[in-house]
């Protein structure tokens, strides 16, 4: 096996069972109330080039059994080393052997069928994709597409604006939601992530393109 | 893939992975005379101390099919010193049994070694003591166990008679 550079990486949760705890909270809450922003509070020493709040999510969900496939901007930095040296999990370069995919800013998606939906007798043998949104508020060039969602843990419907830069990331992304409904119950959960934050879309959740920004 | 951990090592220059190992089965009272302790205050902790089970496998006749000889009780942790000239050395232990200072030394002393500035020092200090240590202790063992060995000697019997009576018993 090769041995890996650990001079890069940084610590994980100072206590492991409550930061994990803590953060799978969040997690939980996010799913259960589609396309609300939740607080992620955790003091793991996060990789530089991710999101505090997607890195310390998949931190307290891998384990020695999950496979992750991370993006090209993702796959270059210390983070996979960072994921592999706490979690145990596997690096995978196939998105369709995943179990969880993590797509740093900006970073084109997979292909809705290069991702494993799972099967209409196991859904649960699907993946669960973060994305990381561009979260800056002043750049100039973020633009707001509304989401209409309904589903499971809304009451009526509740409105979302999709903050994107890039209409590559916009589109692909209101692809696989919507591709979602199409495949249900097979499909992928969607976790979008600000540096703090992350929003839950599972996919319970009908979403309608309101506007497009 | 078996070899013998006591054959003894050329002195000059050790690899990484051979001061592992001798770290790993070093006694814990030598690396804390050997060791400053105190450094251990400045170092990030990038896993603590943790105690649990690891898998032994092994191969009959060291060849054959894998299979899971039993569990071991094994401690762990890593650390990181505080960058040096813009390298941060990462230390990383694995011993036998829940000593959580044991596991500590040993990885500040895997980090350490590989400071050039330290190694030579520390050879000699600590892993040369550590091998003679090992070596006084498999010397001891075997001392104890040769005592005790008994020569048998097979004696040949007569041919007539003897087997007859065996048999008719």
């Amino acid at each position: 096996m090769k041995s890996m550079d650990l001079s890069g990486i940084g610590a994980g949760f100072s206590n492991e069972a409550l930061g994990s705890q803590r953060v799978f909270r969040s997690v939980l809450q996010a799913l259960a109330h589609p396309g609300l922003a939740v607080m992620v509070d955790q003091d793991a020493q996060t990789p530089l080039h991710a999101h505090r709040s997607s890195a310390a999510a998949l931190l307290a969900l891998l384990d020695a059994d999950c496979k992750v496939w991370l993006s090209a901007s993702l796959v270059q930095t210390e983070a996979p080393t960072w994921l592999r040296f706490h979690t145990g999990c596997q690096i995978v370069t196939e998105p369709i052997r995943a179990d969880f995919l993590w797509c740093g800013v900006n970073d084109p998606l997979p292909l809705y069928g290069d991702m494993p939906l799972g099967s209409d007798t196991y859904p649960d043998q699907s993946a669960t994709l973060f994305v990381e949104l561009p979260d800056d508020a002043n750049r100039p060039d973020l633009y707001c597409t509304e989401l209409e969602l309904r589903g499971p843990g809304i009451e009526k419907q509740r409105e979302f604006c999709l903050y994107t830069t890039t209409s590559e990331l916009r589109n692909s992304l209101v692809e696989t939601l919507q591709m979602n409904q199409a495949t249900f119950p097979r499909g992928i959960d969607v976790v979008l992530s600000k540096s703090e934050q992350i929003i839950g879309l599972p996919r319970s959740t009908h979403v309608r393109v309101v506007t497009k920004g | 893939m078996f070899h013998s951990v006591d054959s003894p090592l050329p002195m000059t220059s050790i690899d990484r992975k051979t001061w592992i190992n001798l770290l790993s089965r070093a006694p814990v009272e030598l690396l804390e005379t050997q060791l400053d302790a105190s450094l251990l205050n400045e170092v990030d902790w990038l896993r603590k101390p943790e105690t649990g089970l690891m898998m032994v496998q092994g191969r009959a006749g060291g060849t054959g099919e894998r299979f899971n000889l039993g569990e071991l009780t094994v401690t762990r942790c890593t650390i990181k010193l505080p960058a040096n000239a813009g390298k941060a050395n990462v230390g990383v232990a694995y011993v036998l049994g829940r000593s959580h200072k044991h596991a500590q030394l040993a990885a500040l002393a895997d980090a350490l070694l590989q400071d050039q500035s330290n190694y030579n020092d520390l050879i000699e200090t600590l892993l040369k003591p550590i091998q003679q240590n090992i070596a006084a202790r498999a010397d001891r063992r075997r001392a104890r166990t040769e005592a005790t060995k008994v020569e048998f000697f097979t004696v040949a019997r007569e041919a007539n008679g003897m087997a007859n009576d065996e048999e008719s018993e």
